[in-house]
């Protein structure tokens, strides 16, 4: 497994003409942003960064070590050096769009390989919007592809009679609203059904599965128009399979990565039904790498209950994954020729049977699509048997516009850390620089503008000593309430905290998921985000283990099981203080995810990630 | 008798050193076959190609017979032209539709013809049973109907050059006697519209190897026949479709009116000839023939 950090979960913005935020392609990354570590010393060969979206990060990694030091990088009596690294498709898109910085996010690419060539034309429409030159061809090299499948485990779809039952968006609706759930397919353990899909403002798969299931009800295959999108039809569709929601987010390893620790416990199938993926993480997850990256000493251990992938009978889309050599002001001529070079290696055949053990399908026509991509692994190769049109830009924005009220509403509690630690400077080289908190508050803030007029927010901090008897460990700011009237209320709240005393953090989270608990809503997603900048810090280190205990068994109890109630505990581990291992654990326990914002200058766009989860 | 025989010898040998003197004119070099074409200011001819044979230019300009850096040109473009170039490569009858387009002044002069394909149809298994009920009809008629059961048909986008070439056949299918005002706007569109994209048919063959992206691509022979043998091709089972009635696209070069362009024998350079291939395009074979224009202008307009 591989910890998350913000750079593979960037919120980000701009989806076509610059009007929607966009974001993250699913995946989950190897290096981070820094092209360093795997590849060694350069020397004095012309180096080519490679910004390509984190499910194909340990691929390209792969097929550049292939490549360097190789004669095919020989150029013109010098030589080129490929250093791909990890960024989020949406991300890269906004970064290219608006300026590249180098301190910020590593150093600019060469090459471009987000999950979808629709990345390159949003980015070259937002360039033109701003009157710029296009960066991305129009007819990149694409060398692979993936479709977006909806991967379900092989009992669940056994029961659907899936595939001589032909299965699509239509039937996800039906059974999201089913009264009945699994008990009308003779499994009533199964409960509710629950799906996984990610915001579609940043994630590539979360976007193909709202293009799926729009055009599900008009029962097109392209021209999917403004009209269409305003028919009661397809707006009832859309919030039918949106209530069946478990939570969004940016990336969809989160979802393969909590099925996969609960496959271990035997509640994989409690925990969601289905899952909009692509086919390429499923094929992952079946052989026991749920986020396609194997860390050193990791060895895959094929899950208990293996996933089937569903290619939606109404249609899909492919994933094609270009490689874009980007014709922008930093691209030299060595460069650019470097770049080629790689361009063409990979294409190869050798190279493209190495993409087809990473679980993709080969670009280049003279490889057969076999293993791993058979039915042994739950995919067929000769399926989608139908593609859908990418809708006009236009389209796109009142799609994703129309899904902001088609969404599952939400119910958090955010629960910040006010405790002395967060008045240190952000930045420890600068003594004058704004403190955790301020940094903080200001991510909190705008993070607000995330939720819905309907969602349910409110606000509690922590930290020993508050209150007026100076005897709480933490404070009710604001009760959970719709943000049509607490938005305000809310931001001035937040913006008026200071750094206090010490950090009861297990304690804080025990209470805040319990009293979550007891006001659960099933009709929407209910979660606690917990900010942290230390470990727990309640003045007595004694208890400190027994507390950890009781506190990940209530939040497993009350998490799995058929009667669950399950609060979603995100949780945001900030600065280097910080215990990432711990609050890991925690978010693990109630099937959500830890969020790593060890360099606090990210925890902006750490919050914009953790809010993309509703 | 002699008398006269021999003042014809003397008036050929003056023709052919008389040519020879205009051709050192022209070409500038001493006369050789390879080196660079020369235009009428002694330049290195500027011609430019449509976007799908770019490297047919690119062997021409490697070979230094046109200037280097050859541009993309086309249809939609090419009655206007920019001033520098002095010739097209792109495929019959673009220039004549562009001399329509042009009005009265016609932009291109006659072409000359570089290579031909026969065009073919690469059908996906998915199609077998629609193409089956087409029992008598052509296979042309057959794909042209095809959208109507939810086929989808690559042909290229009608504004190109390349395109309408690909979807001239279809569109005679439609109407038979040539006549435009026979041809059918809708289906005509529905064709077009069937696939979610239109592009040039290397690339759309390709996307015959991934499942459910296209089920019919009319395009070259040849070309259509090297996807169905790869790996995947043969995975997926593509057959191509030798379609009748016989229909060809073919490569042409126009010289600009009131230019010098000799370039009728270049499909015989080596490298042009692999760059024709490359495209489906049998090497110097074809003629160059404005006959379809005039229909073709009306295809584009209804298509479109």
């Amino acid at each position: 497994m591989t910890r998350r950090s913000w750079s593979r979960r960037t919120a980000a913005l701009g989806l076509a003409l610059g009007l929607v935020a966009a974001g993250c392609s699913s995946g989950s990354g190897g290096s981070d942003g820094s092209p360093d570590d795997p590849f060694g010393d350069p020397g004095d060969c012309t180096v080519i960064d490679v910004a390509v979206s984190s499910e194909k990060i340990d691929l390209m990694t792969d097929l550049a070590k292939g490549f360097n030091g190789s004669d095919d990088a020989d150029i013109d009596g010098g030589c080129a050096f490929v250093r791909p690294y990890s960024k989020a498709s949406g991300g890269a898109t906004t970064l290219l769009a608006e300026g590249w910085d180098e301190q910020a996010e590593g150093p600019r690419p060469v090459i471009w390989s987000p999950a979808a060539s629709s990345w390159g034309q949003i980015l070259n429409q937002r360039l033109a919007d701003s009157g710029q030159a296009a960066m991305a061809s129009s007819k990149p090299v694409s060398f692979m592809l993936t479709p977006l499948v909806i991967g379900m485990p092989k009992p669940m779809a056994d029961a659907l009679g899936y595939p001589q039952t032909p299965i699509g968006w239509s039937d996800i609706a039906q059974l999201a609203t089913s009264g009945e759930g699994w008990a009308k397919y003779g499994h009533p353990e199964w409960g509710a059904f629950k799906l996984g899909k990610t915001n579609p403002n940043f994630s590539t798969s979360g976007l193909n599965a709202l293009i799926g299931q729009n055009y599900a009800a008009t029962g097109k295959t392209r021209d999917l128009s403004k009209e269409d999108l305003d028919a009661q039809k397809t707006k009832d569709l859309g919030r039918q399979i949106e209530s069946s929601v478990v939570h969004y987010g940016d990336i969809t390893m989160t979802f393969l990565n909590n099925w996969f620790r609960t496959d271990r416990t035997g509640t994989s199938l409690l925990y969601a039904s289905a899952v909009a993926v692509e086919e390429k993480s499923l094929i992952d997850y079946n052989k026991g790498n749920p986020d396609g990256v194997l860390d050193p000493g990791e060895t895959p251990r094929k899950p208990k209950v293996p996933l089937v992938a569903i290619y939606p009978k109404e249609g899909t889309l492919y994933s094609d994954n270009p490689l874009y050599v980007l014709d922008a002001d930093w691209v030299s001529a060595d460069e650019k020729a470097g770049a080629e070079a790689f361009i063409d290696v990979v294409q190869r055949p050798a190279n493209q049977k190495k993409v087809l053990e990473y679980g993709f399908r080969p670009g280049n026509p003279e490889v057969a699509v076999g293993a791993p991509i058979a039915k042994a692994n739950g995919v067929d190769p000769a399926q989608p048997s139908k593609l859908l049109q990418v809708p006009q830009p236009a389209v796109m924005i009142d799609m994703l516009e129309n899904w902001k009220q088609q969404r599952k509403g939400a119910r958090v509690l955010l629960v910040l850390d006010v405790s002395g630690s967060m008045e240190e400077p952000a930045d420890p080289d600068d003594p004058a620089s704004d403190t955790k908190l301020d940094l903080a508050k200001r991510a909190a803030i705008d993070a607000l503008d995330e939720f819905k007029g309907d969602d349910e927010v409110g606000l509690r901090v922590f930290s020993t000593n508050l209150g007026p008897g100076e005897d709480e460990n933490y404070l009710d700011l604001l009760d959970v309430q719709p943000m049509s009237t607490n938005r305000e209320r809310l931001a001035s709240q937040i913006r008026d905290q200071l750094p206090q005393n010490a950090t009861p953090l297990y304690e804080v989270t025990q209470d805040s998921f319990e009293d979550m608990a007891d006001g659960y809503d099933p009709k929407l997603i209910n979660a606690v985000v917990l900010l942290t900048d230390g470990v727990n810090d309640d003045g007595d280190t004694s208890d400190d283990r027994s507390q950890l205990d009781e506190l990940l068994t209530t939040l497993q109890a009350g998490t799995n099981g058929e009667n669950a109630t399950p609060i979603r505990v995100f949780t945001i581990a900030y600065g280097k203080q910080a215990d990432f291992d711990t609050l890991e654990r925690i978010a693990e326990s109630t099937n959500a995810a830890a969020y790593d914002a060890s360099n606090p200058a990210t925890i902006s766009k750490v919050f914009t990630a953790v809010v993309s989860n509703f | 008798m002699l008398k006269s025989r021999g003042a014809a010898v003397i008036g050929a040998f003056v023709l052919i050193a008389l040519a020879i003197f205009i051709r050192g004119l022209v070409v500038g070099d001493d006369g050789g076959s390879d080196g660079p074409k020369k235009g009428d200011d002694g330049s290195t001819p500027v011609v430019a190609c449509t976007p799908e044979l770019v490297e047919v230019c690119d062997a021409l300009a490697d070979d230094g017979q046109i200037a280097a850096d050859p541009p993309t040109l086309d249809l939609d473009d090419a009655a206007a032209p920019p001033t520098e170039v002095d010739g097209w490569i792109t495929w019959n009858p673009a220039p004549a539709i562009a001399n329509f387009d042009a009005g009265q002044v016609p932009v291109w002069g006659e072409s000359d013809a570089l290579g031909s394909a026969r065009l073919a149809a690469l059908l996906d298994p998915a199609t077998e049973d629609v193409l089956r009920g087409c029992d008598g009809d052509s296979v042309w008629v057959c794909v042209a109907r095809s959208p109507s059961d939810g086929l989808t048909i690559g042909v290229g986008e009608p504004s190109t050059a390349e395109g309408l070439s690909r979807l001239a056949p279809l569109a005679e299918a439609l109407a038979p006697d040539l006549d435009p005002e026979a041809l059918p706007s809708s289906d005509l569109r529905a064709i077009v519209a069937s696939s979610d994209s239109q592009t040039d048919a290397a690339t759309m063959s390709g996307y015959a190897t991934q499942p459910g992206r296209i089920s019919i691509v009319v395009g070259p022979e040849d070309l259509l026949g090297a996807i169905a043998s790869t790996n995947q091709g043969v995975e997926r089972e593509l057959q191509v479709a030798v379609a009748t009635p016989e229909a060809k696209a073919t490569v042409v070069v126009a010289p600009r009116v009131g230019r010098d362009l000799d370039l009728a024998d270049a499909c015989e350079d080596d490298a042009v000839a692999d760059a024709l291939r490359s495209v489906g395009v049998v090497p110097c074979r074809g003629k160059a023939s404005d006959e379809l224009a005039g229909f073709l202008y009306n295809v584009r307009e209804k298509a479109s």
